[in-house]
């Protein structure tokens, strides 16, 4: 009837387990209390949940990254106090079971469940607002991709409560991850959890592509595009291509394991090393995918602070599409030491010392952006300086890592580790945080407290450096990555160094909650009236904070590089317009919601091998998107009247903002 | 969102909604890397046979080649229903519609059955990596047309339902997009696995 | 992309040309391999039939050649579907799509080579004993 699962599936024994799922259980039932009592369940339901809004998908993508951060994070803390203590005779507060299933829920969350949903929250607000639309191409498969997300998140947050996450690290290598080492559920729920984002990614790719490609305002060629949106072009262009290579790779390691194929079995015609060769076919892209969002919003900072036009921007752009390519040209360095003969480790070595050329391209123009610069050292751009030379460090361990014998020497060591979180770290999320402090007021309408911005910044960046030096020398010192216990006592001093690290982005953890805590109570001073507060040069800060829903009233007309910037100098914004038109907008709808959760139920009935309940849930899911098809009714029209009384409301305000500003602007200069 | 064209017969191929054509695709571009990725698997795997029977010893050409002909024909029948969808004459439109599916549920039959005497045949898909490969590319190709045939089922509907729509216009140019693209991965599968796999 | 125009209607001959030449470039790998094999499929077991020294020739081809044969009608026919069926061109109107569908082609033959590439040189370096049968 319910197949694997029984009672013994919840570890009532484990302590540390039970402290984390009352930690979750409490925490969300703090939630719906909070919502209770203030009375919020309608809201919540009409304005974000039913919502096809790409500005609320958004802010909900970054809810749920900035929730899977916390997760991530206490993953982490886990690791490191682990190392610190399980030295010698000491066996530390995890089990090697358990520790296993930390490093590889710490790994698949942040890739997938933090790093995604930040980038892709990013996306969905800035990229229409930038490229002068009202909406994205297709907005309820954009809440599809949403709801899926949130569903393989769930499916993670449910297997620590219920059975347990897999021990095979976030990539899974077979034949360990195969039924026979790994007979329990914990692979199972990492297969769906990436399945079902794995499909939501798929998906968004499809939506931003046709979004960025099509229709966007007059005048605004590809050429003319902001960075960001470059960015996010290539991202998306990588989504498409590349995610359907995890698709396989986990499907196929699926039908060894519930069909007893033999794709990756040691036996019976198996091969483990194509499963390793389609995982990094995704995976090295993947790193991409991270990574340009964020080199977009450096690129978008660093010009806004810098108070110039960005340096070579044609050679930027140029640099993203070369990266974009080559990407899918380098994965086998992933895997260097599998066996493979001089001749392959040799070509793809190569090509990925090539890709750090277009790299290193980015980084002279960000540079030679600031140069003679007036900067300005906002939180945001606090992010950008310290991202340069940190990526820098972490960009020349890559080229050490490129050299094949020297791979053979530092592969599965500590060394790797830092040289992927030192990519990481700097390279995508400081990008990401940059970007949620750059955007937060275009989106809410008041800015970020500057001062625990800037102590969050620096706990992180402190704390950054503390974690992930040490573990460059660990590595050379020959320590293996993913150690549950040590013996060497050598290296137990740089790993409190690299705990007290964690202690410092902890706090920095701590800054950024009491940052959004501080700033939503202190709105009242931190109002950004005008819609344009760091002087920004493209479109979306030619609309007010918070945007109407409709985005732009009037669409713009694009005639330069940075658009806006090229507005204010021709004294063209802020004219009210004569002539308003009509604009359809999409309904609210449900249904992404209920498809979210039924492909959680699905998945999670797939994990446990519950046959009738997958079978029943998947038919429900495909009946919502049939039913779904059979409405034509998914827009709803403001009048040309509607849309001008709403703009003359704001016009009569602003007038009113810039008055009462005009006289601290003026004592500015 | 992209405005939609009102649309005055006679009726467009592609441009009832230029977004969503371009994007579905992008979406077949996606589809096609999951199969680029399975047809490497295959051909990485068609020697590991562990013992097992190989590709001269079970596959039966004969059905194949009566499979290529029905989905070829089918690919045609849908090609019609286009035809006299641009001509808004909806009698014809679903007469072909209802050809292309018994031909495609014909094929989906017949791979069927195929399938089923592998397995009684002891050529099952856990038997070798070589069959796992085989089951796995030639199964993902059927689901693709099992759920085409859901998809032109739910059109099929919509089409006496509602009439010939804008949107109902537009979901046929995409499905008929998509079965062409699936008797695409078709050629791919009878060249590369079964034709070679014989000789 | 602009909006449908007349010249771009579907057309009766379009499909039928496309289905003609599918079936005939279908016909042809098959009938190869019924000629390497003496496989009897009925249609083209009797055009062999009535053509022995073109069947003669078809069996004696050498073995690269037949595969790269079929490889190569493979590649037409799918040519074939995407021009006739699916009405790709290389019109302005098209240029994006083109440009999306070559860099996905780009891409797939990327991964499709490299797969195959770094299997098999795996495969190669192993010990005879585990490559299969």
């Amino acid at each position: 009837m319910f197949g694997k699962l029984s009672l013994q599936a919840i570890s009532y024994d484990n302590p540390v387990v039970m402290f984390g799922v009352v930690l979750m259980i409490g925490g969300g039932l703090a939630m719906v209390l909070l919502i209770t009592y203030f009375r919020k369940w309608p809201t919540l339901w009409n304005d974000w949940l039913t919502s096809l809004d790409h500005k609320k998908i958004g802010v909900m993508y970054i809810i749920l990254a900035l929730v899977m951060l916390l997760r991530g994070f206490a993953d982490a803390i886990m690791m490191r106090t682990q190392q610190v203590l399980a030295e010698g005779a000491s066996q530390g507060f995890l089990s090697p079971s358990h520790y296993d299933q930390v490093f590889s829920a710490h790994g698949t969350i942040m890739v997938i469940f933090m790093a995604m949903p930040f980038l892709t929250g990013l996306m969905n607000i800035v990229v229409p607002l930038q490229l002068g639309k009202r909406d994205i191409a297709f907005p309820f498969m954009n809440a599809l991709s949403l709801w899926l997300t949130v569903a393989g998140a769930a499916l993670i947050m449910a297997s620590l409560a219920i059975g347990e996450f897999s021990t095979a690290g976030w990539s899974g290598y077979p034949p360990y991850s195969e039924l026979q080492y790994s007979p329990d559920v914990g692979v199972d729920y990492w297969i769906w959890a990436l399945m079902l984002s794995g499909a939501a990614s798929t998906m968004t790719g499809i939506n931003f592509v046709t979004t960025i490609l099509l229709g966007r305002a007059p005048g605004m060629t590809l050429m003319r595009m902001p960075l960001f949106s470059w960015t996010a072009l290539c991202t998306n262009i990588l989504m498409v291509l590349a995610f359907p290579a995890l698709t396989v790779a986990t499907g196929l390691l699926g039908l060894d394991r519930y069909l007893g194929m033999h794709f990756f079995t040691n036996g019976d015609g198996g091969n483990m090393m194509n499963f390793v060769n389609l995982f990094w076919i995704w995976g090295h892209p993947e790193v991409y995918i991270l990574i340009l969002p964020a080199f977009g919003i450096f690129s978008e900072v660093i010009s806004t602070f810098s108070g110039k036009r960005l340096f070579g921007y044609r050679s930027l752009v140029y640099a993203t599409f070369v990266i974009t390519l080559l990407s899918f040209t380098v994965w086998l360095h992933h895997f260097f030491t599998m066996g493979a003969s001089a001749n392959v480790n040799a070509a793809f070595g190569i090509a990925t010392m090539v890709i750090a050329v277009p790299t290193g391209v980015k980084i002279f123009d960000w540079l030679l952006t600031l140069y003679r610069g007036r900067i300005r050292f906002d939180v945001p751009m606090l992010w950008a300086l310290a991202f340069i030379p940190t990526f820098a460090i972490g960009g020349a361990t890559g080229i050490l890592l490129a050299v094949p014998p020297v791979d053979f020497m530092m592969h599965n060591s500590e060394f790797l580790v830092a040289h992927f979180h030192n990519m990481l770290i700097p390279g995508a999320l400081f990008g990401y945080l940059a970007g949620y402090s750059y955007w937060f007021p275009k989106v809410f309408g008041f800015r970020l407290d500057e001062t625990w911005g800037k102590l969050a910044f620096w706990n992180w960046l402190i704390g950054f450096y503390l974690a992930f030096m040490p573990l460059y020398a660990l590595g050379l010192m020959g320590m293996p990555r993913r150690m549950q216990h040590y013996d060497n006592p050598e290296w137990q001093p740089l790993l409190v160094v690299a705990a007290a690290g964690a202690v410092f982005i902890a706090i920095g953890i701590g800054c950024l909650v009491l940052q959004l805590l501080v700033s939503i109570i202190k709105r009242d001073a931190n109002w950004d009236q005008l819609g344009d507060p760091w002087n920004g040069r493209s479109l979306e800060w030619s609309i007010p904070s918070p945007p109407p829903v409709y985005n732009f009233a009037v669409i713009p007309e694009v005639k330069d590089i940075d658009a806006f910037w090229d507005m204010k100098e021709k004294s063209t914004v802020d004219r009210q317009p004569v002539h308003y038109e009509a604009i359809d907008l999409p309904k609210n709808t449900s249904v992404g919601v209920v498809f979210g959760g039924l492909s959680f139920v699905f998945g999670f009935a797939m994990v446990w091998h519950i046959g009738w309940l997958a079978m029943a849930a998947g038919v429900a899911m495909l009946a919502t998107v049939i039913a779904r098809s059979f409405d034509d009714d998914t827009e709803y029209r403001l009048t040309a009247a509607e849309v001008g009384q709403l703009e003359g409301k704001r016009f009569r305000q602003q007038a009113e903002n810039q008055q009462a500003c005009a006289k601290p602007l003026a004592g500015q200069e | 969102m992209i405005p939609e064209p009102s649309l005055p017969f006679p009726v467009p191929t592609e441009i009832c909604s230029p977004a969503k054509t371009f994007g579905f695709w992008i979406y077949l571009m996606s589809d096609s890397v999951i199969f680029a990725l399975l047809f490497a698997t295959y051909a990485s795997m068609s020697r590991n046979y562990a013992g097992g029977p190989t590709g001269k010893e079970v596959f039966d050409l004969s059905t194949v080649f009566y499979e290529t002909l029905v989905l070829l024909s089918s690919t045609l029948t849908c090609g019609f229903s286009i035809l006299s969808l641009s001509k808004a004459k909806t009698p014809r439109l679903l007469f072909w519609m209802a050809i292309t599916f018994l031909l495609g549920l014909g094929f989906v039959l017949m791979e069927y059955s195929e399938f089923h005497s592998l397995i009684w045949q002891g050529a099952g898909l856990d038997r070798s990596g070589f069959l796992s490969a085989f089951f796995t590319l030639v199964g993902t190709h059927g689901l693709h047309v099992s759920i085409g045939l859901v998809w032109l089922l739910v059109m099929m509907v919509q089409v006496v339902q509602k009439g010939l729509t804008a949107p109902v216009q537009s979901r046929l140019y995409r499905f008929s997009l998509f079965w062409h693209f699936l008797d695409l991965v078709w050629v791919g599968i009878f060249s590369m696995v079964y034709l070679l796999g014989v000789l | 992309m602009k909006p449908f125009s007349i010249e771009n209607r579907p057309e009766l001959a379009t499909y039928l040309s496309g289905f003609f030449l599918a079936l005939l470039l279908t016909l042809l790998a098959f009938g190869i391999v019924c000629a390497q094999t003496g496989i009897a499929l009925q249609p083209i077991s009797f055009v062999l039939g009535r053509f022995p020294q073109g069947a003669e020739r078809l069996r004696e081809m050498p073995h690269w050649l037949v595969i790269s044969g079929i490889f190569v009608l493979a590649v037409l026919q799918i040519t074939v579907h995407l021009w006739y069926f699916l009405h790709l061109d290389f019109s302005p109107r098209q240029r994006m799509k083109v440009h999306a569908i070559l860099f996905s082609l780009c891409i797939m033959f990327i991964i499709i080579c490299g797969t195959l590439w770094i299997m098999q040189d795996l495969g190669n370096q192993m010990s005879p004993i585990s490559s299969g049968r």
